[in-house]
């Protein structure tokens, strides 16, 4: 079934909050645009990034292996829901 | 020798040394039961209860951390608060871990990555969470202590060799404080091999004075942390004589019969010949690093010169059990515990310096 | 068994009185006539080399292999370096126990042979003291899969895993009765263990120890580093400006350390001693290196101080070097800012990939050896010097005269060991 963009950028936030085990902070509350690994965003560290590279595997059958371009593409949940729409196939 | 200063307590009374003290003082309890695959009955089981774990000024920035690494930094670093010991450099404060069986439970997770989403696409927070110093790091990431550190590893033995490393450290002037303590961590896979492996009484009910060659053995869980110095021959005390030490004979003797290593019988004599026999294993439950339990119940005794009633299941033997009704303080408590091979370690609690 | 006058007896060591223990600590007099702990035996096997004189040879060429795992089927296609020439001795009596059980076993039994196999010697108090992260976890995926499966699995491999404590196991095969400790720091493990059988020996608990590390290459751990995104697609870079990741590997070192009384009453002599050992903890992240090296500095600040030696006395540093980006980037800058710029550094990951467990331990052998021996390896891998790394590591075999060196070992959790070794 083909999932618009709204509805993954929701999912990603879903599977963020579990799969990183995030406290005290609600999917709903991560702005779209919000930086994901800067401290005044939601303040992801290095083991988060490794994490969100098994959660697009899992997932979305998505395979980050440059760490480089991870870091584009894991900037915000904007960056991830684009990177989704164009690499997953049964998405886009 | 070293003296301990305070203690940190997780158990399945709840948090604190003090929640276990007034379960002591009650008549005993059941604990509760579990349900495990593979097995027909609800397994009886000394769990913490997850409440206890909810403590969200020390578990901070702890969100990935499991149940082995929670139960371990709330030991430790009540142990640390209670201390009076804060002044003392967080270069020269060590931390010891030991435990049986490690974050097991976290291992079987991480191992479900592997079966259910293959080789290459695994949990790396489970992975780094299933290494047994996990727990280590989250304590001395809190406490922000720099010292030596070290996790040790035995079925059997690991808090008495924690003991020894921790006399060194202090003795060496390595360090001026040790955090030294243990940590066990039940999940459903092990309470399915215990079921099978151990005689685990239905009524929840171990029998750990009963000098059996298949001993019963009902699992628990927890952590407790003894905050350590160098003995002050003037203080109060109580002390702990890492390992065997000639001397006087003990006013109780702890067996540490938790049913985990084999055949019991070989505590016998030792009972025999004892003053006063105690095992306080069916109030926290059977773990590999049981003893720091016991030791810590006897820290409590001589530092208060009450006594805590072992509960024994077998009395019908010649032995002089621990009772509430015998009113001489205890000033020393030896901690006996045997393994497979008939190796014998003690450890000594003694309420002044000697 | 052989008998030698003059030995305490195992007893002994349980019942020292408390006060002689501080004492022998505290005292001007004991602190200047410390015991001097004696390097007596060294046993090593891993990719490179299934023994000393093998290791020795690989570290004096540099030459290396490293490849697809063949010890297990794995969708992980990453090269590792097993210990391929390593054969299982097949006269152990213990009963069947892990390959991390058996590597253990046969490096200890070269270390025991060239320390005159004090084992066989009556009454001498052997501690064993052994890292290790593979051999402390129930993480048999057969066993596993079947008690998802069918829920009853056969409980086989627990009941082997139960009786398969890495230094019970090495003190029932050679019957040492003395301390014994299974030491796991993940991978500093192996270091711990040697500095904590230090700590032992001068305290008077045992007269020789039997100290190191071992492990396996496991599927398990292979997977886990994959997942954490450190492992390299090609053989590792340490302190490359373009290396980018670990190599794992599998292996032990054991060094045989005693106390110089024991190895004079047995006739036995060293001009090598383990000098000093220290341990600290970043506390900073579980599986991040402090981005100053605060623990590594502090560990190797004490470690120099335990030793009574200063940063000049140390004439090379057998780096922990794992070729991950930041493990190299804060330990390069805390190497140098402890021993200035012409310390002479170099990893020997390169040759055995990171055998984790007994990593600390087997580049301990390796720094005894090369103290020793009088000259030191190039760093295998190293063809670029990074910009970010102040001091390059050593790139080809060269001559040292020193009268110390030093291991360091960082570990996940943020632990940190270092050991000093010293001539006599």
């Amino acid at each position: 079934m083909k999932k618009n963009l709204e509805e993954i950028k929701k999912e990603l936030k879903d599977l963020l909050v579990e799969s990183l085990s995030l406290e005290d902070i609600e999917p709903q509350e991560i702005g779209d645009d919000e930086p994901l690994f800067e401290e005044d965003g939601v303040g992801l560290d290095s083991l988060d990034g490794v994490e969100v590279v098994v959660m697009l595997q899992r997932n979305y059958g998505l395979d980050v292996k440059d760490m480089q371009k991870g870091k584009e593409i894991f900037q915000s949940i904007n960056t991830l829901a684009d990177y989704v729409v164009k690499n997953a196939g049964e998405f886009s | 020798m070293i003296q301990i200063h305070s203690i940190g307590m997780v158990s399945t009374h709840g948090r604190g040394a003090g929640a276990l003290e007034k379960a002591m003082e009650g008549p005993w309890r059941p604990p509760g039961r579990v349900t495990v695959p593979g097995i027909e009955h609800p397994v009886p089981a000394f769990t913490v209860p997850d409440e206890v774990l909810k403590d969200k000024t020390v578990l901070k920035n702890m969100r990935r951390a499991d149940r082995t690494s929670k139960m371990a930094t709330i030991a430790a670093c009540d142990a640390w608060h209670k201390s009076g010991l804060e002044n003392v450099s967080p270069d020269r404060t060590g931390v010891l871990v030991a435990t049986g069986l490690g974050p097991h439970v976290r291992t079987f997770k991480f191992l479900n990555g592997i079966l259910d989403f293959g080789d290459a696409s695994v949990s790396p927070t489970d992975f780094s969470h299933s290494v047994h110093n996990a727990a280590a790091g989250y304590i001395t990431t809190r406490l922000r202590t720099h010292g030596p550190v070290q996790t040790l590893t035995d079925f059997d033995f690991a808090f008495n060799h924690a003991l020894t490393v921790a006399e060194c450290m202090l003795a060496r002037r390595r360090c001026d404080a040790v955090l030294a303590g243990a940590v066990e961590e039940l999940g459903e896979v092990m309470l399915h091999v215990c079921s099978r492996m151990a005689d685990v009484p239905a009524d929840g009910r171990p029998s750990p004075v009963a000098f059996s060659d298949n001993p019963s053995a009902v699992p628990g869980e927890g952590a407790v942390f003894f905050a350590l110095t160098r003995p002050d021959e003037n203080a109060e005390g109580p002390f702990i004589t890492a390992v065997n030490a000639a001397g006087p004979e003990p006013d109780i003797t702890i067996l540490d019969a938790e049913g985990l290593s084999g055949p019991e019988s070989g505590y016998l004599p030792v009972a025999s010949a004892s003053a006063s026999v105690a095992n306080y294993t069916p109030f926290f439950g059977s773990m590999m690093t049981g003893n720091a339990f016991q030791c810590a119940i006897a820290a409590m005794m001589v530092r208060s010169g009450r006594r805590f009633a072992s509960q024994p299941n077998a009395g019908e033997r010649d032995i002089k059990h621990c009772g509430k009704g015998y009113q001489k303080a205890a000033e020393t408590i030896d901690c006996i515990k045997l393994d497979k091979e008939g190796h014998k370690r003690t450890i000594r609690i003694d309420k002044t310096y000697r | 068994m052989l008998y030698i006058a003059g030995y305490r007896s195992y007893e002994s060591y349980t019942s020292y009185k408390p006060h002689e223990f501080y004492e022998s600590y505290e005292s001007p007099q004991n602190a200047m006539s410390e015991r001097k702990i004696l390097i007596t035996g060294l046993g090593a096997v891993s990719a490179a080399g299934e023994n000393l004189s093998e290791t020795l040879r690989t570290l004096d060429s540099g030459k290396r292999k490293p490849e697809p795992t063949t010890l297990f089927e794995t969708e992980v296609d990453r090269p590792v370096f097993e210990a391929r020439r390593f054969q299982k001795a097949t006269t152990s009596k213990a009963r069947p126990t892990s390959r991390t059980a058996e590597l253990t076993l046969h490096a200890a039994r070269e270390a025991l042979a060239e320390a005159g196999n004090p084992h066989l010697v009556s009454g001498i108090r052997i501690g064993v003291c052994l890292g290790t992260t593979v051999a402390c976890q129930l993480n048999n995926l057969p066993f596993y899969r079947q008690y998802r499966e069918s829920g009853r699995p056969d409980l086989q491999p627990v009941k082997d895993f139960l009786s398969g404590n890495l230094a019970a196991v090495a003190a029932a095969a050679f019957a040492c009765q003395g301390p014994r400790s299974t030491v796991v720091n993940a991978c500093s493990s192996g270091a711990d263990a040697i500095g904590t059988a230090l700590c032992w020996l001068r305290a008077g608990l045992c007269d020789v120890a039997v100290a190191g590390g071992a492990d396996e290459l496991n599927r398990v751990p292979l997977c886990g580093f994959n997942s954490l995104g450190i492992m390299s697609h090609t053989p590792c870079r340490p302190f490359d400006r373009n290396r980018d990741g670990l190599n794992l590997g599998e292996g032990a070192g054991i060094l045989i350390l005693e106390t110089e009384q024991s190895a004079r009453l047995r006739g036995s002599e060293s001009n090598l001693r383990l000098a000093g050992y220290a341990s600290s903890c970043d506390a900073h992240h579980l599986t991040a290196p402090h981005p100053e090296g605060l623990g590594l500095k502090l560990a190797i600040k004490n470690a120099l101080a335990d030793a009574s030696l200063r940063p000049r006395d140390i004439g090379f540093v057998n780096a922990h070097g794992t070729a991950t980006p930041d493990n190299d980037q804060v330990e390069g800058a805390a190497l140098k800012t402890m021993f200035g710029d012409e310390v002479r550094y170099f990893s020997t990951k390169g040759l055995t990939g990171h055998t984790l467990g007994a990593a600390g331990a087997l580049e301990a052998v390796f720094t005894a050896l090369n103290l020793k021996e009088g000259w030191i390896p190039g760093n295998a891998g190293f063809t670029e010097p990074d910009p970010a790394i102040p001091v390059p590591p050593v790139t080809g075999k060269m001559n040292v005269n020193a009268r110390g060196a030093l291991s360091s070992s960082l570990a996940f959790g943020g632990s940190n060991a270092a050991l000093v070794f010293c001539k006599k």
